[in-house]
């Protein structure tokens, strides 16, 4: 009897521990690199990785130029295989935490790397992914 | 208790058979009551999360079927943003834009008859000694409020202060729909290719301009709050001023674009979280369509965040449309590109 009982309690147990797998798109993996700008380190450029599939991966660089890309919500990285690659420094105006108004940002770097983008960069499956780009403001 | 039994059994047996559970039956019963409450327990939240996206549903239902009414009124849909140009003066005015939205023209579909009536469409919206125009645009409605979205009733919008917060938005463009503003300049629609539009580009979408189908083109959008880095948004119902006189800037408050993808929030690099579409719904958001039904989009639909560079390239059309993803294909109203069921 206390063995059937513990058994059945057991064997919940695993059923339920089964379901904690890893959880989103397996196709996803993760992505970080640095932009620099003329040399000199791009902070607060908005990243983001097109693969033509489902939704594109986004990121935004730090003071580095240092960026991580975002998937969704739940989960980080890019898609794996050829993504086209767009960068921006242009930012929608704001407000701060408390009301005092943002002004917007222009664009700063041509637009062979934002509207009308020639990057491009392969995601692996296989290794880590490092994804840094140099761009000249010329 | 020591009592003798009446089979004359010894009492040592007797105290072996008492009735009573032991430690271990305790513990495992304990054991399987937690595991089927931990099984249970997220089973509710989910219903409860099911029944808010139901809420959520039937408001942007309500909200199409006013779009309707409004249509079968007037014959087109309402103004999107009242952005330039004097209501009942010089319709080219550079400035004079009331800031009033679309919702604002859907008060009398909506059974709020008697806000429309306190409003005067010639003046400012944020406008509070001649008109109601500041109280109208001050007064919450159940109707335009997600009940997953974490927004207040009322916040600050520009020149309006307690300005009734929405989370639903028109859909003006696949594409960043906000520059080239001369006013009276000829409307490009590949680039401003939306239902809803601002007035200075003087264009005003009816049924016959869906041209896509009413079933593949998106008219009102969910948004969230908590998409801005300052964890707000600026989605509110009835106005976008930026300055109590005219409107300015602030379409933002009122209509939404597709070049940004769902649920994308500034601090995942997000450069224009206001006029991007999301929701607290897991995995995506709902829309209203043209045709008044109401879908639930998955956020990872196809996207390719293309951006307008000139009209040669309008929808990708040189590359049949490969780079102009199916989010976006929604919002256009005349693309001419294949939409997959979603």
């Amino acid at each position: 009897m206390y063995f059937q009982t513990s058994c059945l309690a057991s064997a919940s147990l695993v059923l339920l521990l089964l379901g904690c797998g890893p959880r989103g798109d397996k196709e996803i993996v993760e992505v970080e690199g640095t932009i620099t700008l003329d040399g000199q380190p791009l902070p607060g450029a908005t990243v983001l990785f097109v693969p033509g599939k489902s939704r594109p991966s986004g990121g935004r660089t730090d003071e580095n130029g240092h960026y991580e890309l975002h998937y969704t919500d739940r989960q980080k990285g890019a898609r794996i295989g050829l993504n086209r690659v767009q960068i921006t420094t242009a930012q929608g105006p704001s407000e701060t935490a408390d009301g005092q108004p943002i002004a917007a940002i222009a664009e700063r770097i041509p637009a062979q790397y934002n509207a009308a983008s020639t990057l491009q960069f392969n995601v692996s499956g296989d290794q880590a992914n490092v994804a840094d780009f140099d761009l000249s403001s010329h | 208790m020591f009592e003798p039994t009446h089979s004359g059994r010894p009492q040592v047996r007797k105290l072996d058979r008492q009735p009573a559970f032991t430690l271990v039956e305790l513990l495992v019963v304990i054991a399987i009551i937690g595991v089927l409450i931990a099984l249970l327990l997220p089973a509710v939240q989910q219903a409860r999360e099911a029944a808010r996206r139901m809420s959520c549903s039937n408001n942007l239902k309500n909200i199409g079927l006013a779009l309707h009414t409004y249509h079968d009124t007037h014959n087109c849909f309402p103004i999107g943003h009242h952005y330039q140009g004097h209501w009942d003066g010089d319709p080219l005015s550079s400035e004079g834009g009331t800031g009033f939205g679309w919702a604002t023209g859907l008060l009398p579909y909506i059974e709020q008859g008697n806000q429309f009536e306190r409003f005067d469409s010639r003046y400012p919206a944020g406008e509070n000694t001649i008109t109601g125009n500041r109280t109208v645009c001050q007064t919450p409605l159940n109707l335009f409020s997600c009940p997953s979205d974490t927004k207040p009733a009322q916040y600050d919008e520009g020149a309006i202060p307690n300005a009734a917060t929405s989370s639903y938005q028109g859909a003006a463009s696949a594409y960043d729909s906000y520059p080239n503003n001369a006013v009276g300049s000829v409307p490009n629609r590949d680039r401003f290719n939306g239902v809803f539009d601002r007035t200075n580009r003087g264009f005003i979408a009816g049924l016959k301009h869906i041209q896509d189908g009413t079933s593949n083109t998106i008219i009102v959008a969910e948004t969230k709050w908590e998409m801005d880095d300052n964890r707000r948004n600026r989605s509110r119902i009835y106005a976008g001023n930026d300055i109590v006189d005219y409107a300015k800037g602030a379409s933002n408050a009122v209509l939404i674009n597709g070049q940004w993808a769902m649920n994308w929030t500034q601090k995942q690099g997000n450069p224009q979280p206001h006029r991007t579409a999301g929701s607290f719904h897991p995995g995506g958001a709902m829309f209203g369509f043209c045709d008044g039904s109401v879908h639930f989009v998955s956020e990872t639909i196809e996207h390719t965040a293309t951006a307008w560079t000139n009209a040669n390239n309008a929808y990708d059309a040189p590359n049949g449309g490969v780079g102009y993803g199916v989010y976006q294909r929604l919002f256009s109203i005349s693309d001419g590109l294949i939409v997959p069921e979603i």
